[in-house]
């Protein structure tokens, strides 16, 4: 039966037999993994596969022969469909990747891709539509879901961005109130303070001041985002320079050396490529062993598919390799601050760098021995906007 | 000489800053600065432009609100906010000789920018420390009493 009509309607054969070529073809029909549908000129169902029957969920006795608009209590009878095959198919012949999106009474809501096709052989053989239909359900539905997450994600992480600046901007103030009368006070009761007295004084100022530090961090962490610039090509050997005349004085003052290898040019956020080498090489110095003359080497490799591994290595005091990730966590610290100043927030503000221009970075140390900073950057950035 | 004339005259320094702290600290850095001049406060840009209207709470005499010689004005503020009074003051031909300080917390590009454009003499981002504040008042007192010379005050009417 099912033969006879694919006869019929693919090639006219006048035999009654199935040829070679039409097995062939009817294998190829069952065996594709789209829902096929073979229509004659007024819409019945002459031919189609296993794959239509499995997604629609109908079988083969309830569908050939029958007017697919009457299918199935008429749930084919979708409007945008009968458009499609009785307006458009006759005059456009061929019909690409039209989106239909309908909710089955029986099966649900199904998206699905269609294309439709209008064949004729000559004026006496009727015509034929080939209708080929793609479940998109899923992927469109995912699709949806994502895109949906993604505005979500975006604006939570503006909302946070643009709550860390306002805090911390906000919080100055009242700081600013605190450290200035305080000081004030210092200076006009000074001598007249009891010793104990005046370093109770002396420890509410230099905690305001300490908070201070940790807001105007807080703002340089949230200002990775908030003032992104976007990447250009960035001569990481000129910056470099920069930063190393910016801690001329502390390297000489501890008698230690800074080393800078050849550095290439990527496509990077200059004053943030700035930042970062500023906090590493910072931080490497800052973490000296006592008695031990720090020696800081910067170099940096290109690889062959396209990443530029940087690396900070020194002789400091190191860490346990096991707090290698804690170290760049927000406000962590391993070291006391008594010994060690700052706030806790440079490796985090290093780390949400990198991130933004798609990298990685990681730390190997040994305790008393020294610490490698290794950073993963992309050497070219893809249509160089990237949004933070 | 003129010049040495009109420095005779100490000017009147009004101060515009919503913030009661923030008048007292001003207030106190120009005391240690040894700045001497007479002091006048306003709490907004509506008051300070009823001030140099010489309207509302400062009608009447002249003696109420003397022209002032120089403004601090501080930007953020409630009612009339400083960006608006700056542009109000420097687009009144007889208010525009009046140099303009601001002194805010606000270092934006944006506001100095925006600030310089309207006219604005002079952009100080408030120091964080009070010493620091003093600093500031003592190179502004310098700069704007002793060195620089401003346009002769006007006949009041």
């Amino acid at each position: 039966m099912r033969e006879d009509n694919l006869s019929k309607a693919s090639s006219g054969a006048t035999t009654n037999g199935v040829t070679a070529v039409e097995r062939f073809l009817l294998d190829i029909i069952d065996t594709v993994r789209e829902p096929l549908l073979v229509l004659d000129s007024e819409f019945r169902v002459t031919q189609t596969n296993r794959a239509f029957f499995q997604t629609f969920r109908v079988a083969s006795e309830d569908t050939i022969g029958e007017v697919l608009f009457d299918l199935g209590d008429g749930q084919w009878d979708i409007p945008p469909f009968r458009r499609l095959l009785r307006d458009r198919l006759g005059p456009e012949r061929e019909l690409y990747d039209v989106e239909v999106d309908h909710v089955f009474p029986r099966i649900g809501r199904k998206i699905m891709l269609l294309n439709a096709r209008l064949v004729t052989h000559g004026p006496d053989v009727p015509r034929v539509i080939l209708l080929a239909i793609e479940d998109v359900t899923e992927r469109r539905l995912t699709e949806r879901r994502l895109a949906a997450q993604r505005i979500e994600l975006q604006r939570s992480n503006d909302a946070l961005n643009e709550f860390a600046f306002v805090a911390s901007h906000d919080l100055q103030e009242p700081l600013r109130k605190i450290s200035s009368f305080g000081e004030r006070l210092a200076t006009s009761l000074g001598p007249r303070l009891d010793e104990k007295s005046s370093h109770n004084l002396e420890r509410m100022l230099d905690a305001s001041a300490r908070m201070r530090t940790l807001i105007h961090d807080l703002l340089a962490y949230s200002q990775v985002a908030t003032s992104a610039e976007p990447f250009v090509a960035t001569d990481l050997a000129a910056v470099a320079r920069g930063v190393v005349a910016d801690l001329e004085t502390a390297v000489g003052d501890a008698g230690g050396r800074l080393d800078v290898g050849d550095l290439p040019v990527i496509d990077a956020d200059p004053l943030q490529m700035r930042q970062l080498f500023q906090n590493l090489l910072g931080n490497a110095l800052k973490f000296r062993q006592k008695d031990v003359k720090p020696l800081v080497r910067l170099t940096a490799a290109r690889s062959s598919d396209g990443v530029c591994t940087i690396t900070v290595a020194d002789n400091g005091i190191g860490f346990k390799q096991e707090h290698g990730d804690k170290i760049f966590r927000m406000f962590e610290r391993l070291n006391p601050r008594t010994q060690y100043e700052g706030s806790g927030i440079g490796l985090a503000i290093c780390r949400k760098i990198v991130e933004r221009h798609g990298g990685t970075i990681a730390a190997t140390s040994t305790a008393g021995e020294g610490t490698t900073f290794t950073v993963n950057l992309p050497v070219t950035q893809a249509g160089m906007e990237y949004a933070p | 000489m003129m010049m040495q004339d009109h420095h005779k005259i100490p000017i009147t320094i009004l101060i515009c800053d919503d913030d009661e702290d923030d008048r007292m600290l001003t207030l106190q850095a120009l005391e240690d600065a040894h700045i001497s001049n007479a002091l006048r406060f306003v709490e907004d840009g509506e008051q300070l432009l009823d001030y140099l209207y010489q309207r509302g709470q400062y009608a009447g005499e002249t003696g109420a609100a003397p022209r002032p010689g120089l403004i601090l004005l501080d930007l953020n503020m409630p009612k009339l906010d400083g960006r608006e009074a700056l542009q109000r003051i420097k687009g009144d031909p007889t208010l525009v000789d009046i140099p303009i300080v601001i002194l805010t917390t606000s270092g934006l590009d944006a506001d100095v920018i925006r600030s310089y454009r309207l006219g604005v003499n002079s952009f100080i981002t408030k120091p964080v420390t009070f010493s620091g504040l003093v600093e500031a008042m003592n190179v502004l007192g310098k700069y704007w009493l002793e060195i620089v010379e401003l346009p002769p005050t006007p006949v009041q009417v």
